[in-house]
């Protein structure tokens, strides 16, 4: 049965739960206000690997945070968490990252191909999906070896939740956009005002109006944000309970991974526990 | 029925629950310490129409944000909330914006008939209204496309909650109001009618033109949640108690308003949880 009490809550807490350590290292050039993946960053859970070809991705996925499936109807919820910041003012989130794609290139303008990066396609479980239309997926472009230093808009095309397609406009890569490891733009807010109301849920192809003068490596990858936690001051422990985390689901094979809104131009490095109850 | 317990609340947050997404695009050309409408920013919810002829706004309405419905003695609450800025020292607030009209002119000084926005004819649902001498109600003129630079103030004749009608005291409404500036009429209640409280809009005569047509209209809401986001890039969490576990009536068409400390409204990015139960 999944955990609907408070008293089933606290057994969970007590004896039916997986410690996932966090250790990672710090992810340098990045941007203050500007979302940071430590998919790439060293540590614990470990570097993720960098993706070529479109796949889901699972607990099983080297990058995540490990733990074991449940069998239904018991679920899995983030109970507690435990974390401390190297740097001031750093808001962490936990992802599901649901799929991934890498293997683009800095260092050309001509259009390349992403193809099977569709949720339709990939097929994620339901579950971690959400909401039916994909309103609770999040899609970003995301850094994962460096590419030049200059600045080139990315024209985007993408297919919606109604199955048109459109472009999306406004993400940069090199310079000041998706340069660096770690570098991410989201898509959302990208989304045209012709296509409100629409949600992504696939990306077809990607040109950029220069060069940055290096290839590099980025991609593209969709996530869903499971919980949210502030911590105000460097080197303090901040302790979360299932009340401040919104006791939130984590449906089985979900590959749990951090983001970071820093501050400044590094993520920092970030230690702590999560606390995933079962039942 | 209702959640009433711990119980309640740890099986709802845990199995029971509508997502809400917040991924919203900066608003500019904004004054400090004026509300700010985030009804038509892009983004996630999804920029709403500019509303013409009066009607009841709902879940279902382009730019709410979305949840499931609930069959009674099941009710909707908002749980958890979280959310960012990229300016400091800003104000989140969730509305459920019940009704709204638009297409009024900032560059004529005929009256404007305000016809159909009242909450008797509109006839939202009880538990959306709240208090039935509709207290819980917050009226707003919104600007939707940018006014005109010459002075002007607007006189709003409306009817209160015991059916007497009269003019509020006057609003500024040249110098320019911009798309997404929000101005509260509770405030402008003369003194003769304080202890009243508005429930319709009736008509709308400016005491000149601005110089631009733009577009405006009146928006009735009930505030539901407020979040502070003191610090830019800062994320600021608050779970149920905070929040003061606030009640989410079927078909409540949440949006999103700030109180900015600057001229936008900043890049907004949050989310959070509305439990069922």
């Amino acid at each position: 049965m999944t955990i609907n009490t408070i008293s089933a809550l606290t057994d969970a807490l007590n004896a039916d739960y997986t410690s996932v350590v966090i250790n990672k290292s710090s992810l340098a050039n990045q941007i203050a206000g500007r979302y940071v993946s430590l998919w790439t960053a060293s540590g614990l859970p470990l570097t993720g690997t960098i993706p070529s070809t479109p796949v889901v991705t699972t607990s099983a996925t080297t990058g995540a945070m490990i733990f074991p499936n449940q069998t239904s109807p018991r679920i899995s919820y983030i109970g507690q968490v435990t974390l401390n910041p190297s740097l001031t003012g750093t808001s962490i989130e936990i992802h599901d990252r649901l799929a991934h794609m890498g293997g683009l290139s800095g260092g050309t303008t001509l259009l390349q191909t992403i193809t099977g990066m569709n949720l339709d396609t990939l097929a994620p479980s339901a579950d971690r999906i959400g909401a039916a239309d994909y309103s609770d997926c999040q899609w970003w472009l995301e850094g994962y070896t460096a590419v030049g230093a200059t600045a080139a808009s990315a024209t985007i095309n993408v297919t919606y939740s109604d199955n048109s397609t459109g472009n999306l406009s406004g993400a940069t890569v090199g310079g000041t956009g998706v340069r660096y490891p770690g570098n991410t733009t989201a898509l959302t807010p990208l989304i045209p005002a012709a296509k409100q109301g629409l949600y992504i849920k696939g990306v077809n192809t990607i040109q950029l109006s220069a060069s940055t003068t290096g290839t590099g490596n980025f991609g593209f990858s969709v996530t869903r944000s499971r919980s949210v936690f502030l911590l105000e001051i460097a080197n303090k422990t901040y302790t979360f309970d299932w009340a401040s985390l919104g006791f939130p689901s984590i449906s089985n094979d979900s590959c749990l991974q951090l983001f970071v809104l820093p501050t400044t131009t590094s993520s920092g490095a970030i230690r702590g526990l999560c606390k995933l109850v079962h039942g | 029925m209702a959640i009433t317990t711990m119980d309640g609340l740890v099986s709802a947050l845990g199995n029971n629950s509508s997502r809400i997404i917040i991924d919203k695009a900066s608003v500019a050309n904004q004054a400090a310490g004026r509300y700010a409408s985030l009804w038509r920013a892009l983004g996630q919810p999804a920029q709403a129409a500019i509303p013409t002829t009066a009607a009841v706004t709902t879940s279902a309405t382009l730019g709410a944000m979305g949840f499931s419905n609930q069959t009674a003695p099941a009710t909707s609450y908002i749980s958890y909330l979280f959310a960012t800025c990229s300016n400091s020292v800003m104000t989140l607030e969730i509305h459920d914006r019940i009704a709204h009209i638009g297409g009024f002119l900032l560059n004529t000084t005929s009256s404007q008939t305000v016809t159909g926005m009242n909450l008797d004819t509109l006839a939202p649902s009880a538990e959306r209204i709240g208090e039935a001498d509709y207290s819980d109600c917050q009226w707003w003129i919104e600007v939707y496309t940018d006014g005109g630079a010459t002075a002007s103030n607007a006189t709003i004749n409306v009817t209160y909650d015991d059916n007497s009608t009269g003019n509020l005291n006057t609003q500024a409404v040249g110098g320019t109001i911009r798309a997404g500036n929000m101005f509260a009429l509770t405030p402008l209640i003369p003194s003769a009618k304080q202890g009243f409280f508005i429930k319709a809009i009736n008509s709308v005569i400016l005491s000149a033109s601005t110089g631009t047509a733009g577009n405006f209209g009146f928006t009735v809401t009930r505030s539901r949640a407020t979040l502070p986001m003191p610090v830019a890039n800062y994320s600021v969490v608050l779970d149920w108690a905070s929040l003061g576990f606030p009640k989410i009536p079927n078909d409540s068409c949440l949006m999103l308003v700030m109180l900015p400390s600057t001229t936008s409204t900043g890049t907004l990015r949050g989310g959070g949880k509305i439990i069922h139960g």
